[in-house]
């Protein structure tokens, strides 16, 4: 019998609330003491209605928000109590960021946008490093393209190589295929798996169930708290879906 | 982030709003450019006063007669201010010696009416003492000054101007060749008669060149004792001593000297009550220089206040950047951007358009000195290197004084906020 090592953990969440203000007697408990490990190589969907905090977990997880309460330990680091520009820092380096709507600089070409994350921490060889992020999404020949120009799928990707850019220890995507039509997302979690594929952890915020179907667990929210954590039983590929869509036409 | 990338992502998203840029840079153009213009002028004139002041010679120390005053607060008689005397001056020659450089006295004639050489002409006659050419840094061109003896015989000899030599007798030398002073006098039988005092021209002084529209080449110098005798009537009395001090140095002392001999003569013990006044030129110039300063400090303000409706500009336009681009600083702070960076990226912007606003402002500035002097050409403009550092200085300053504010709320910005805004 083989003792498998057990794989690096990438955070730890422990008892973690939130809450807002919002306007001047109303405090909404976002989360309400959350746990979550999170180890090396998952790809993990965060599910739940709205209002569940789910978003609230994101921004907590990417660090873009600090917890009121409980601690997270990113990839060894203590973040809970960071200040600002320490959780910019940690951002910089641990967090590769996919949006919804794309949150590319209109005004940079797709390899600027790319290089973006370098200009503020490591910026060695950052021309390079974002020509080959960008080759392994599949546009070694959109680098000097305005995002404008690019269709949504296109843009996504480049969101994508902006976020491998400075090898985060996570990718964190927030309804990446939201704004993308069913090829367009298809080719976009195919991606995805093509890089859990080779062992980069990703988390997906989605509402959608055939989105989630393609990750390895689902964490599903409800009221602050995780009221449910599995794993997937069979993962859906997304070269199928693909391979379907050819069939198909 | 590299301050090389900041300032390349600043000027690209200057490029990007061409007309709000140029419009914002605008303000600062038309601040800078009329502080430049303003101090040119103002520094222009000061530097044309100082060098007309040293024109008349320099190290002078001028003694003036000065009415006295009884305790009453009464003038006293006219007469009074007939007391400077020619013994005066040979005074104080004889005493000073070698503390000073030279000495002269010089008596006002009026403007007579001249004609030589068939030409009519009108001008100003001076009664001045031989040390004339040395004590006003002013010699002859042609010919030679009257001599001491020349003086003491009232000679009818008189040493011109260049510009008085040219109107009566062209380009041909008037050395030798005689021109006379003519005066009218109203007969109440009806009528006139007529003096007419002939003078040999013994000398034409250098060309010194108009100032403030008033030409110091036409004048005509005779003996002192001749215009007191002969042209005026003032025997002995003078207007003025001119002594030539050594150096700057010395002028103080020989103030100082002058003032002792001078009371001794009159016989005045108390210098408050002295029935003359000596001037110094360092003090005149400080005093015109004083005046000029001010006169420059408030043009400079007039264009300083445009400077800072053009900074109001900047901080407005970048207030309304900063406002337009929340998302895009949501973004950079989701992938890793500092305050600092933040900071910098929009203090950077706004110190790119001022001082290139300022860079612009300059060239304006001195495309409009030119064009005042093209119209004007008698008034003097004067732009100084201090000004221009200033200048820039003063627009870099702007550009991030005015460019804080924004800069400091694009920074402060919380990035979850600024990534949901539209």
């Amino acid at each position: 019998m083989t003792v498998r090592p057990t794989p690096r953990a990438i955070l730890t969440l422990r008892g973690v609330t939130k809450s807002y203000r919002m306007g001047k007697e109303n405090i909404v408990h976002a989360l309400r003491g959350a746990d979550l490990d999170l180890a090396e190589g998952e790809f993990v969907a965060i599910m739940g209605p709205s209002g569940s905090g789910k978003s609230t977990m994101m921004n907590v997880i990417g660090c873009l928000d600090a917890p009121d309460d409980g601690t997270y330990v990113l990839d060894g680091h203590d973040v809970a109590k960071l200040k600002d520009d320490d959780l910019a820092e940690i951002r910089n380096r641990k967090i590769g960021f996919v949006f919804q709507g794309f949150n590319l600089l209109p005004r940079l070409t797709a390899i600027e946008n790319v290089e973006l994350p370098a200009l503020y921490g490591n910026p060695k060889q950052r021309k390079e490093r974002a020509r080959r992020a960008l080759e392994s999404v599949g546009l070694g020949d959109r680098f000097h393209h305005k995002p404008s120009e690019l269709s949504g799928g296109q843009q996504q990707r480049v969101a994508i190589a902006r976020a491998l850019m400075n090898e985060p220890a996570m990718i964190l995507a927030d309804e990446p295929t939201g704004n993308l039509d069913t090829r367009s997302s298809a080719e976009i979690l195919a991606i995805f798996q093509h890089l859990n594929d080779q062992g980069k952890t990703v988390v997906m915020v989605t509402h959608e169930p055939d989105v989630a179907a393609h990750c390895k667990r689902i964490v599903r929210m409800r009221d602050g708290r995780i009221s449910s954590d599995e794993p997937v039983p069979v993962q859906r590929r997304a070269d199928d879906d693909l391979q379907a869509l050819v069939a198909v036409a | 982030m590299k301050t090389l990338d900041s300032f390349r992502s600043a000027l690209q998203s200057l490029i990007v709003n061409k007309l709000r840029s140029a419009l914002t840079m605008l303000g600062v153009i038309i601040g800078v450019a009329s502080v430049i213009a303003m101090v040119a002028v103002g520094n222009g004139a000061g530097a044309q006063i100082q060098s007309t002041v040293l024109s008349l010679g320099s190290n002078l120390v001028t003694v003036t007669p000065q009415q006295v005053s009884d305790p009453s607060g009464l003038r006293g008689a006219g007469g009074s201010s007939m007391n400077l005397t020619l013994d005066d001056m040979r005074a104080i020659e004889a005493q000073l010696g070698d503390t000073i450089k030279a000495v002269h006295a010089e008596q006002q004639a009026g403007r007579w009416q001249i004609t030589a050489a068939g030409q009519n002409w009108n001008s100003n006659v001076v009664g001045v003492t031989p040390e004339y050419p040395e004590v006003r840094d002013w010699p002859v061109e042609e010919g030679e000054f009257f001599t001491e003896t020349d003086v003491s015989v009232n000679a009818q000899v008189a040493v011109i101007g260049s510009a008085t030599a040219s109107q009566l007798f062209g380009s041909s030398s008037p050395i030798g060749l005689n021109l006379a002073l003519r005066q009218v006098f109203p007969d109440p039988r009806g009528g006139g008669r007529a003096r007419i005092i002939n003078f040999r021209i013994v000398g034409v002084l250098k060309e010194k060149g108009a100032t403030f529209g008033f030409n110091r080449d036409d004048q005509i110098l005779v003996p002192t004792t001749t215009a007191q005798r002969t042209l005026t009537g003032r025997t002995n009395s003078v207007n003025s001593i001119v002594i030539k001090a050594l150096a700057s140095e010395t002028m103080a002392d020989t103030t100082e000297d002058v003032r002792s001999i001078l009371l001794q003569r009159h016989r005045i013990a108390d210098p408050a009550n002295a029935d003359f006044q000596v001037l110094n030129q360092n003090d005149t110039l400080a005093a015109l220089s004083t005046i000029t300063q001010t006169f420059t400090i408030l043009l400079g303000a007039i264009g300083g206040i445009s400077l800072l409706v053009g900074g109001i500009g900047i901080m407005n336009i970048m207030l309304v950047s900063v406002n337009e681009r929340t998302r895009e600083i949501g973004i950079r702070k989701a992938v890793g951007a500092r305050r600092m960076d933040i900071l910098l990226q929009f203090l950077i912007e706004s110190i790119a358009l001022t001082g290139l606003g300022g860079i612009l402002g300059i060239l304006l500035g001195w495309g409009i000195t030119q064009l005042v002097q093209q119209i004007q050409p008698s008034l003097a403009v004067l732009i100084t290197a201090g000004t221009v550092i200033i200048a820039v200085g003063v627009s870099v300053a702007i550009g991030v004084v005015f460019g804080l504010y924004p800069a400091m709320r694009a920074a402060s910005l919380h990035p979850i906020q600024a990534l949901r805004s539209e």
